[in-house]
């Protein structure tokens, strides 16, 4: 491939120096609350997206201001597992330094938003020093790599989650750029294993990174609570007699596309085989360093690693893997999905321990009027200091509680309005939305600030036909990148333009299956037109447990032409 | 007007002055000055051939006037006054030489008998800047140098200021000191100085006509040297007294949401005007009271408006007077103590009963006229009243455009200048109503106040250092356009300071376009209130001392634009700086930047 036909952010990656750029000199131009635009693509694998508040830009255009220049900084969790101390931290700098909100993400990481360029050091060094970081958080490498935060079993659950983290750890960039930047030169506090020998050499990544994100998950059935079918790779773990066996591997998920342009898709991952626990890491590097030879760097749209496998198939991608490995995968195990969504409320594990799941609408955190959830949180977990599990509905656990600690959990969420997981619908507590407006540069409709509206009177339907103890996953994003995994949601709207979305229905309760557009640029009034008369006809004759997603599939999808999924995952 | 021309001494004939005399006929002395002054530079800018033989040899060989005017002036009003006696010495033959202090060595005083001095104060008592080494050079003059010299001042201020006529004050005693007389008494002129300033150029001229005889009356008047008009920027019918009507074409508030500041890019529009501005002039605004202001004052006052006042010559309704000429937002010391020496009642309400000079000016500052003003408590009479009140004033604005890139256009920038007397806020005049009173399509009275001391440099290689605190950047706007529009493209460094860099860094798309496209090299901030500690330029001087004084040692120019507290500010630390980084006194070196230009100042 000429180099001419590589896109620019190639280039950007091969002369940043291992993700150097002009980084700090950026940080050092007070005259500017933005960085250089090449920096920008490289401060995205620092964790780090320059943003403006869209609100304002018109505004201080006029005003002859640059536009209201703040970033958004992700914390990588992995597994969604962080402690009190980590939780406390964060609570602490949103208010320092962010917007006073802490965000929970899709991917079971945290967001600050509204961090100023002169807090970006700030702000990362207090992360670093409570054992987190933001490298690898966004930009073309590895994300934060996910994992099922609540498996009733909890001696399996500690197996898988602690595969996760080293996966994690095994796949972070090795580059000092980012200690150096951010941290003053100091090494990772979590025991950043560079040396000068090594200094700078990228062992997984080389030079250039990969053509673009990467995500993994791990689940373990019957929850698919991680969409492992939305996953580049993913691990869903196979136990035979309350052990973990293995996992059955999957491949090639992903649900970015851009409207209007056919070459671009969600596409549901494949099932490959099954590993053994001590095989994943192998895996799981052989599988990246195929996607960073092999993937398109030419067309960042046709870069993910679905592409690279839709382009050239099954059959390749196993030879491929098994000249890696030395070793061929064994056949994918028998799995059931049931739900993607949490089961809010106290559960118990084996270990005897509680753990009580918080509806957080959107993911959202934020003392208002309405309500005091981050001071609540603050309250709660300094108090009874409990594990925290992000889960990747992005709501929040407070997890690893003895018994005796319930009733005054219960007392604290009641007090502080946390209780929500009680009174709100089944459709809102399985409703997810992206951030989108004000802040994120992708968006073109409201996201986050608008699914809670949209919600109030799809309800309001939902009782009129008798609906309300229904639940149906219903995911709302600004743009069609899918952040919020809209494209196998039962119920998916996708922004088009500021208002106006196009509207999916047709997935799975389960996730294994993509669901179908029906409308296109549909404002609220024809969207809901359309629910209202789809939720009379389902409501009077749907079969006995038939989800609404198999209805639509059924009776509306496929009846109105549109064409069928093309494939259906099916895990095992 | 011009009785006392006669075909014997002056060029025209009787036929001539009979003509004038009917054509000057209701034309007023501020009117005539002006037509004077015009005419004057016509006939300078097109000479004619036959002014040449009568100016040559004959001027050539007088001796030197012993008697000069001279004069400090920061607007130009001080210039104006100067420029009207000499013209009327000159008229009854007495030749003066008119100069300002700028351009006049103190050394040559010793060779005068007469000096009469017109000499502005700006600022907290400061003599404008050009005037600073003129009066250090008389500092430095021995003890009755001077002995012999008859003078006379006439000093120009605002007594809403702390130190009023200090600068008239200040020469006062370094002539004393250096031994010469008075002639006549100092005057002091508040911001309505017209009317003393004309008494006392009368009484003046009246002197020097009796003392200096005219050496042969045969001759013709010297034409003065230095009196040229046209060498005055912006010449055009519009003055002070006959304001142009700018229409406004935008009003763009510049501070972002949440700022503790309100200030508005103001767009007007020239038109056929034909006012002709440089990079570092001003536009000064008449401003008319607000209605509601108005309304609130009469109702204090106990009066209702419709009572008719005489203001100087003209009878008019008090509402009327104080719509357009009567000043409701600043208070005057004068003014002050008149009022607390008739009702110590409210001397003691307002607890100024003991109050010494600085905490009434302190006071002064923070109230208005209708803080004064008790319900119930009223003025006897409109006449009283009108009378107790001062003449308004124009207001001054640094232009924040380039006429060679705005064209037909001007633009301001202004900050709503704002505090809380209790619960209410008190405004001040110009700026609330141009950034809060007026709408686009309005006319707004402007003239122009040509600032010949804030020009860039004609050398267009000159490194430019260009320091500005909140709206004091405005007319480095108006510099980095004109050096765009000329293709000049000097090595340039903005400073600028405000509170928050998120909303009040003015014009900062501006700045970082020129940054941008190379014609603005760097761009040092300080947000004051951006971190617990606050940091303000002088720090920032402090910091980048090394590169500073490598652009000084390149010749650099420096310009300071904002408050004067801003500007003592950082003087202070640009002399420690070179105090720092060079041998020797530090103050010689200063001198020489300040003397030879290269210190440019713009403090209000």
């Amino acid at each position: 491939m000429s180099v001419a036909k590589l896109s620019p952010v190639v280039r950007i990656k091969a002369d940043s120096d291992f993700l150097r750029g002009t980084i700090v000199q950026g940080l050092a131009d007070d005259a500017t609350g933005a960085l250089a635009d090449d920096d920008t693509q490289l401060t995205k694998f620092h964790g780090i997206y320059q943003q403006d508040d869209r609100d304002l830009r018109l505004e201080r255009q006029q005003q002859r201001l640059e536009p209201a220049y703040q970033f958004m900084v992700r914390v990588r969790v992995p597994g969604g597992r962080c402690s009190a101390a980590q939780w406390l931290m964060m609570d602490d700098i949103v208010r320092r330094f962010g917007n006073g909100s802490i965000r929970l993400t899709t991917r079971q990481a945290f967001q600050l938003h509204g961090v100023i360029k002169p807090r970006l050091r700030p702000v990362l060094q207090h992360i670093n020093d409570e054992l987190m970081d933001t490298i690898a958080a966004c930009g073309d490498v590895n994300r934060n790599v996910m994992c099922s935060p609540l498996p009733e079993t909890s001696a399996v659950h500690r197996q898988v989650f602690a595969l996760a983290s080293e996966l994690s750890d095994a796949l972070t960039p090795a580059t000092r750029a980012y200690s150096q930047i951010w941290l003053d030169g100091r090494k990772l506090a979590d025991g950043d294993e560079t040396d000068e020998a090594h200094r700078d050499k990228e062992p997984i990544y080389g030079a250039t990174y990969l053509p673009r994100k990467f995500k993994i998950g791990f689940a373990i059935p019957p929850r698919n609570d991680v969409d492992v079918f939305s996953q580049d790779l993913a691990f869903v773990a196979v136990i035979e007699q309350g052990e973990l066996a293995g996992f059955n591997v999957t491949a090639g998920g992903g649900m970015g596309m851009t409207h209007g342009d056919p070459e671009t898709y969600p596409r549901l991952a494949d099932t490959i085989g099954f590993c053994r626990p001590e095989q994943v890491l192998a895996v799981a590097t052989a599988i990246v360093t195929i996607q960073r030879d092999f993937g398109d760097r030419s067309d960042r749209k046709h870069a993910r690693f679905k592409y690279t496998i839709a382009d050239r198939g099954l059959d390749w991608l196993s030879a491929e893997l098994q000249q890696r490995l030395g070793f061929a995968l064994a056949e994918a195990r028998p799995v059931t999905f049931t739900h993607t969504g949490d089961r809010f409320g106290w559960q118990q594990t084996d270990d005897g321990l509680w753990h009580l799941t918080l509806f957080v609408e959107n993911g959202r955190i934020a003392d208002s009027e309405a309500g005091q959830p981050l001071t609540g949180l603050r309250e709660i977990i300094r108090q009874i200091e409990p594990e925290l599990r992000l889960t990747p509905n992005q709501n929040l656990i407070l997890s690893e509680i003895p018994p005796e600690k319930k009733a005054a959990v219960d007392e604290l969420t009641g007090r502080y309005g946390l209780d929500r997981y009680r009174r709100a619908s089944p459709l809102r507590l399985n409703s997810m939305a992206c951030v989108g407006l004000p802040t994120c540069g992708l968006a073109m409709a409201e996201s986050e600030r608008y699914l809670p509206d949209f919600i109030d009177r799809l309800d309001g339907l939902m009782q009129q036909h008798r609906l309300e103890q229904q639940a149906v996953t219903l995911r709302m994003t600004g743009c069609p990148n899918g952040c919020a995994r809209p494209y196998i949601s039962e119920i998916g709207l996708v922004g088009k333009a500021p208002g106006r979305y196009n509207l999916y229905v047709g997935g799975s309760a389960g996730g294994q299956r993509l669901s179908q557009q029906v409308l296109d640029n549909a404002d609220e009034a024809e969207i809901l037109a359309t629910l209202n008369q789809w939720l009379a006809q389902y409501s009077a004759e749907k079969n006995p447990d038939e989800s609404f997603g198999d209805f639509a599939l059924r009776a509306i999808v496929l009846q109105k032409a549109v064409v069928p999924p093309e494939n259906e995952a099916d895990a095992s | 007007m011009l009785q006392a021309l006669k075909s014997d001494n002056s060029p025209f004939t009787e036929q001539q002055l009979q003509r004038l005399r009917d054509g000057m006929t209701g034309i007023n002395a501020v009117q005539a000055a002006w037509l004077s002054g015009y005419l004057a530079g016509q006939a300078l800018a097109q000479p004619s051939p036959a002014d040449t033989p009568a100016n040559g040899p004959a001027a050539a060989s007088q001796s030197m006037p012993r008697a000069a005017v001279l004069y400090a002036s920061q607007t130009g009003n001080g210039e104006t006054i100067a420029r009207q006696l000499q013209s009327a010495l000159q008229a009854g033959n007495v030749a003066v030489n008119l100069a300002s202090v700028a351009d006049y060595s103190a050394k040559r005083l010793k060779n005068l008998d007469w000096a009469v001095f017109v000499i502005s104060t700006h600022g907290e008592g400061d003599p404008p800047d050009d005037a600073v080494s003129f009066f250090s050079a008389l500092q430095r003059q021995k003890e009755g140098a001077l002995a012999g010299l008859n003078y006379a001042i006439l000093a120009l201020g605002d007594s809403s200021y702390a130190e009023f006529c200090a600068a008239g004050q200040q020469l006062e005693s370094h002539l004393e000191r250096l031994g010469a007389s008075a002639f006549s008494a100092r005057v002091d002129c508040d911001i309505d100085y017209e009317q003393p300033a004309e008494e006392w150029s009368e009484r003046i001229s009246k002197r020097l006509s009796e003392e200096l005889k005219p050496a042969d009356m045969a001759a013709k008047p010297p034409l003065a040297p230095t009196l040229s008009i046209v060498s005055r920027e912006g010449a055009t019918p519009w003055t002070r007294q006959n304001p142009y009507a700018a229409e406004v074409l935008q009003v763009q508030r510049i501070t972002g949401r949440g700022s503790d500041k309100d200030v508005r890019h103001i767009e007007l529009s020239l038109e056929d005007s034909g006012i002709q501005y440089q990079p570092g002039d001003a536009l000064a605004v008449w401003a008319p009271n607000d209605p509601a202001l108005i309304d609130a004052v009469l109702q204090k006052a106990g009066l209702d408006g419709s009572e008719n006042v005489r203001i100087k010559d003209r009878q008019l309704s008090l509402a009327k007077a104080l719509g357009e000429r009567l000043e409701l937002t600043r208070l005057a010391l004068p003014q002050l103590d008149k009022l607390l020496a008739s009702a110590p009642e409210l001397a003691t309400r307002l607890r100024l009963a003991d109050a010494d000079t600085a905490a009434k000016q302190a006071f002064i500052q923070r109230h208005q006229v209708i803080d004064l003003l008790q319900e119930g408590h009223g003025f006897n009479d409109a006449q009283s009243f009108a009378d107790w009140l001062r003449p308004v004033t124009p207001r001054s604005y640094s232009i924040a455009s380039s006429q060679a890139w705005a064209e037909d256009e001007v633009h301001l920038t202004v900050v709503l200048e704002q505090h809380m007397v209790d619960t209410s806020p008190r405004l001040g005049l110009a700026s609330d109503y141009l950034t809060g009173r007026v709408a686009e399509g309005d006319r707004v009275k402007v003239f122009l106040e040509p600032n010949p001391r804030f020009r860039l440099p004609d050398d267009g290689s000159t490194p430019l250092i260009f320091i500005g605190a909140g709206t004091g950047v405005a007319p480095y706007r108006a510099f980095l356009q004109e050096l765009e529009e000329r293709g000049d493209s000097p090595n340039t460094w903005l400073f600028f300071g405000n509170p928050h860099f998120q909303t009040d860094f003015l014009y900062q798309q501006d700045w970082l376009r020129y940054r941008r496209e190379g014609l603005l090299n760097h761009i040092t901030v300080a947000f004051s209130r951006d971190q617990a500690e606050k940091i303000y330029l002088q720090h920032r001087v402090r910091e980048q001392a090394d590169r500073l004084f490598e652009w000084l040692e390149s010749g650099a120019v420096i310009y300071l634009c904002g408050s004067h507290a801003m500007g003592r500010a950082v003087e202070d630390e640009l002399q420690a700086v070179i105090a720092a980084k060079r041998p020797g006194p530090a103050s010689d070196y200063w001198s020489e930047l300040v003397q030879t230009k290269r210190i440019r100042r713009d403090l209000y």
